[in-house]
């Protein structure tokens, strides 16, 4: 069945369905196709992203994933039979995606978004899998999720999966181009953009009507990348959109920072140029969507100006202000007027994405933790001022760039806001708390109810009920 | 005094003053270089008794800001030097 | 664990050496406490400090000048504190504040050469190291990586021009950054007449690098990277912060107090005027090549060789400023990038010290436009010189290797500092040794103004400082003329070490941090398994 599957991905290479040696011959060639394509899709997909801590131990799990309902940490995925997935079969692997089943049947958390990786074809799944099965067995356990009740009852993903998830792999849309479908199967069963980009709704699944729109993920923003032209991304050329996509950058526009540059280092910049343009053509027909009131597009703020006059042997260094935390600390690469360097390589902070957008989430958390990103051996990094700076002091920096260089009408930040950030703490989504223990309660009495009833039907009329 | 001496001159700018017999006199020869060193390297006085006026914008960096850097300031990516392989005009 | 001491190790000064051998002694799992005399500063505040100051000619300035943490210069406090008694002001650039002096430094990280350690054997002046360079060579690997230092590993450091020299076992950590148009055109046209020219390796970042960025040029590695790519002491001593040492700022340690030979206790002063009295079971100084043996003499400790402070040593030397025929536009890049080493090594450290020509790039304009206008330039025509000689200007800074000598020291001065402990007496001056080697570079100014066509614009032949202290807690083999041993542990004192450039009995002539670092982290691995 394997080989039978691996034939179909790898039909290049198979010579047929000889039979004898030719046909162990082939099968072989036709692993190492096989193994190649689940290579590729597993890059697409970004599976470390969750699946690895690190180069060392890929894919071995254990990475903490943050959720308003406890830490969940990422399971081993390595072929390991102890700790990772070694004993698990073709149709086990299979049902875990398309399914989101586990191998007793369980509910999977949908942290792992099988919402997606159902629309991937059966062939694809099994060469994903011959790919992780060809990497080496890391012997890792992961402890079992650590959720607050009623979360850790599994059984109410039955309900998650009733009002969020369609099961089904990728149907071609044959109104749209080639290019559009391959975009569309890149970006809805593979990329995932919609994890990070659209929005939850109560029950955590994304909103159906509001797809890139833009969403948070742990302290960072991923913004909304529909075809609005204030909101979205409808005035970036393709020459912008690709450059962005393949290298992390778009020139005197934006730079990918936080989990972007994560994915654009590790996943979309290995990604062949054709791919990156079926992304493009897939995501310039996505409908236009505003969520949030904005008069102008991210990158339309900001003007160069250099109060150096002012500044210069009139500061007080040992109570700064954001303007002075900005000479000493920023200046130096994006310069006194904001401008950066002409070549782009420290970008200018006016007509810039992160800092003219509407929340200032980004800002923030590139001033804390930096940027580096890797792409074709050259690394771009920006240093981190967490440690350096105070909750204060970063506070009072961003608010002097989003003055002088962003929207300055936006909210502003103060420590406690920059402190939260810093610490990725989750709101308390007291809503949907009390939606699943309402759900989960109403189930039980819904349960209880109904036994108690049947119960009463048989003893017959006029038995009391138990008193309990 | 010295600008009185350059109305009464009428000498239309620099260069002209420079040129006059204005400029040989000692006292007003002074007064303008004092001013022009104030402007230019951006500090009045010296010493412990120094104070600034200026430092980026002070005209001493001015007349190359296309080559070199006002020091602290990048003016380019990291080791885009190195790609320089020839003088501008100096 | 017992609480009979207040920690294992106690380090005196948070400079890169002593953040070095804490970081090191930390991560093996020893209990620190690192006492530093100055303040704490953050980057971002020395760096405005620095735009702030109106005496720009000090880079000293940009740095606090607190009295109970004075520096070798740069304000009210600072400036008399160092009394020279002799012919020559010896002032090598000294701070007070976490991270020490390589807040301030150009980061030249050169090895010494095998022949540097063996000077009295080979050319019968100065003296031997009593280990060899092959006992360093692991150690300068260790601090190469932990400064991070960008070279080229198949260059001839030795000033011949032959093969990759002196022998590596790893290659740098980082790749040399790229040369200036300025330093390829030089180096192309004084090799030709040849003179050997060199990449300087230093701890700038060519690429990002454990956390600091790339180097961006912005050509203010001194007084101070306003982005962190070159390395400063403060990297080092927050490592050790969060390797479990525990730093202690605004502490001036005044007295180690012994018990028979065994160093007991600490006692340092706060700007308060208390003080406390710390406990370890074993001392390190790293208090810089002034500091550490005043506070050796202040202590009347380790000293039955008589030697604590003597053979003080500099690269005291000369320098020049050219003004090329052709625009050649120093000032892209870092500040200094290749030097010329034809005189590193050979018979001739017989006869005159060995040289070195250090290629200067930092951008000129200030003393420039100052000339200048003490011309009477003034008007459009100021302008137009100010880039033309900008753009012309060739900086030379020549340093010769000092030999040590009993009467080149640092003693206790009468004259008292703000916290009523004796500043540092320093009387120095250069021998024929070194007069000698200064007319051949002088020879060698002329040589190189004739290749670039340059006239001289100022080639006072004054004594110029070179920041490099060496010699003066130094180090032999024989405890009858030496203060450390090979170790760098003092004769006198089984568990006081010293972790500073001073114990160098012989410094090439190429700035000796690097050799220092190597030091640090070889006795920090010796003491960390012997307590």
């Amino acid at each position: 069945m394997v080989v039978a599957a691996a034939a179909v991905a790898g039909a290049a290479a198979v010579a047929g369905a000889a039979v004898g040696a030719d046909a162990v011959n082939g099968a072989r060639a036709a692993d190492a196709a096989t193994i190649a394509r689940g290579r590729y899709l597993v890059t697409a997909a970004h599976c470390a992203a969750c699946h690895s801590v690190d180069a060392e131990s890929a894919f071995a799990g254990g990475v903490a994933l943050k959720t308003p309902f406890g830490t969940l940490l990422t399971p081993n995925i390595t072929p390991d039979p102890q700790t990772g997935i070694g004993t698990w079969s073709d149709e086990q692997f299979y049902r875990a995606l398309h399914w989101g089943l586990g191998v007793q049947g369980e509910h999977l958390y949908p942290l792992f978004p099988y919402d997606a990786y159902t629309k991937l074809r059966r062939e694809d799944v099994l060469a994903i899998k011959a790919y992780l099965f060809s990497l080496p067995a890391i012997h890792r356990v992961i402890p079992p999720p650590q959720l607050r009740f009623p979360f850790d009852q599994r059984w109410l993903l039955g309900f998650w999966k009733l009002l969020n998830f369609r099961v089904g792999e990728f149907q071609p849309d044959p109104s749209r181009s080639a290019d559009w479908n391959r975009g569309a199967y890149l970006v809805e069963a593979l990329a995932n953009c919609g994890a990070c980009h659209t929005p939850r709704n109560l029950t955590l699944g994304t909103q159906s009507g509001a797809q890139f729109a833009g969403a948070m993920v742990g302290s960072w923003r991923a913004y909304n990348i529909t075809t609005d032209p204030v909101g979205g991304i409808a005035d970036w050329s393709n020459a912008e959109l690709t450059a962005y996509l393949s290298t992390g950058v778009a020139a005197h526009k934006a730079n990918a920072v936080g989990p972007m540059a994560d994915v654009v280092e590790h996943s979309l910049s290995l990604l062949p140029a054709q791919d990156i343009a079926d992304i493009v053509s897939y995501m310039r027909l996505v409908p236009g969507i505003r969520l949030r009131t904005q008069g102008q597009s991210r990158f339309s703020w900001g003007r160069l100006h250099n109060p150096v006059i002012d500044v210069r042997g009139n500061e007080d260094l040992e109570h700064p202000t954001g303007r002075t935390l900005y000479y000493g600390n920023c200046a130096a690469c994006h310069g006194g007027n904001g401008g950066g360097t002409p070549d782009g390589a420290y970008p200018s902070l006016v007509h810039n994405t992160v800092v003219g957008a509407s929340e200032a989430n980004n800002l923030v958390m590139t001033l804390l933790v930096g940027v580096h990103r890797t792409v074709q051996g050259h690394t771009v990094a920006m240093p981190a001022f967490g440690a350096v700076l105070s909750d204060a002091e970063i506070a009072a920096l961003a608010n002097y760039v989003l003055n002088s260089y962003g929207d300055p009408g936006i909210a502003h930040v103060d420590a406690a806001i920059v402190a939260a950030w810093r610490a990725e703490v989750q709101p308390t989504p007291a809503l949907i708390t009390a939606f699943w223990t309402a759900l989960g309660a109403g189930v039980l009495v819904l349960v209880g109810g109904t036994y108690g009833w049947r119960r009463r039907r048989r003893r017959g009329p006029g038995k009391p009920w138990a008193r309990v | 005094m010295l600008w009185r001496a350059i109305t009464n001159a009428a000498l239309p700018d620099v260069t002209a003053f420079s040129a006059s017999p204005l400029y040989g006199e000692a006292t007003h020869r002074a007064t303008a270089l004092a001013l022009l060193s104030a402007f230019y390297l951006g500090v009045v006085g010296s010493g412990d008794a120094a104070h600034l006026i200026g430092y980026e914008a002070a005209l001493m960096f001015a007349s190359t800001q296309d080559v070199t850097p006002i020091p602290s300031y990048a003016i380019a990516g990291p080791g885009a030097w190195g790609a320089i392989d020839q003088a501008a005009p100096g | 664990m017992t609480t009979q001491f207040d920690a294992d190790v106690i380090v005196v000064g948070s400079g890169v050496l002593g953040s070095l051998t804490a970081q090191a002694l930390a991560k093996a799992g020893k209990s620190l406490i690192i006492l530093e005399a100055g303040p704490r500063m953050p980057r971002w505040q020395l760096l405005e400090r620095f735009r702030n100051v109106a005496d720009k000619s000090d880079f000293n300035r940009a740095y606090p000048d607190q009295p109970w943490a004075p520096k070798s210069s740069g304000g009210p406090h600072s400036d008399d504190y160092l009394k020279n008694v002799g012919p020559l002001d010896y002032r090598p650039g000294m701070l007070k504040l976490v991270g020490g002096t390589t807040w301030n430094w150009r980061s030249a990280c050169w090895r010494l050469l095998p022949n540097d350690m063996r000077l009295k054997t080979l050319y019968g002046v100065g003296r031997d190291w009593p280990i060899d360079y092959a006992a360093l060579e692991p150690w300068y690997a260790l601090a190469e990586r932990a400064l991070g230092v960008s070279g080229n590993a198949a260059d001839d450091q030795s000033g011949r021009g032959g093969a990759a020299f002196p022998p590596r076992s790893q290659d740098y950590p980082l790749p040399m950054l790229p040369w200036t148009y300025y330093t390829r055109t030089i180096a192309a046209q004084v090799e030709s007449a040849g003179f050997a020219f060199c990449d300087e390796p230093s701890a700038r970042a060519s690429r990002p690098y454990d956390g600091r960025p790339a180097c961006a040029g912005t050509n203010n590695c001194t007084p101070i990277c306003p982005i962190g790519a070159q390395y400063s002491g403060d990297v080092h001593a927050t490592l050790a912060e969060q390797a479990g040492a525990e730093l202690r700022e605004n502490a001036v340690a005044f007295r180690l107090e012994r018990a028979g030979a065994k160093i007991v206790a600490v006692h340092y002063q706060s700007p308060d005027g208390k003080t406390t009295r710390l406990t370890a079971r074993a001392f390190v100084l790293a208090a810089h090549g002034i500091e550490t043996p005043k506070l050796l003499l202040m202590s009347e400790l380790a000293n039955s060789s008589d030697q604590v402070g003597r053979n003080l040593m500099d690269h005291t030397g000369i320098g020049v400023t050219l003004l090329a025929r052709e625009a050649l536009w120093p000032g892209q890049g870092p500040v200094q990038q290749g030097a010329m080493l034809h005189w590193r090594d050979g018979e001739f450290r017989r006869r005159h010290a060995a040289i070195k020509h250090a290629l200067g790039n930092a951008v000129p304009n200030r003393p420039v436009a100052a000339r200048l206008l003490a011309q009477g330039v003034i008007g459009p025509e100021l302008d137009r010189r100010i880039r033309h000689d900008a753009a012309r200007t060739v900086q030379l800074a020549t340093a010769f290797e000092m030999l040590p000598e009993a009467s080149n020291r640092v003693s206790l001065s009468s004259s008292k500092d703000a916290l009523g402990l004796p500043k540092p007496q320093i009387h120095y001056d250069v021998n024929d040794y070194v007069r000698a080697a200064a007319g051949v570079a002088q020879q060698d100014h002329r040589r190189i103004a004739a290749i670039l066509q340059a006239e001289v614009v100022d080639g006072d032949a004054a004594w110029r400082n070179g920041d490099h202290i060496l010699g003066s807690t130094i180090m032999g083999a024989d405890p009858r003329d030496s203060v450390v041993d090979g170790d760098c542990r003092t004769h006198d004192h089984e568990n006081l070490f010293l972790a500073t450039t001073g114990v160098m009995p012989a410094g090439g002539v190429v700035d000796p941090t690097l050799t220092g670092a190597a030091l640090a982290l070889r006795l920090a691995d010796l003491l960390g398994r012997s307590i």
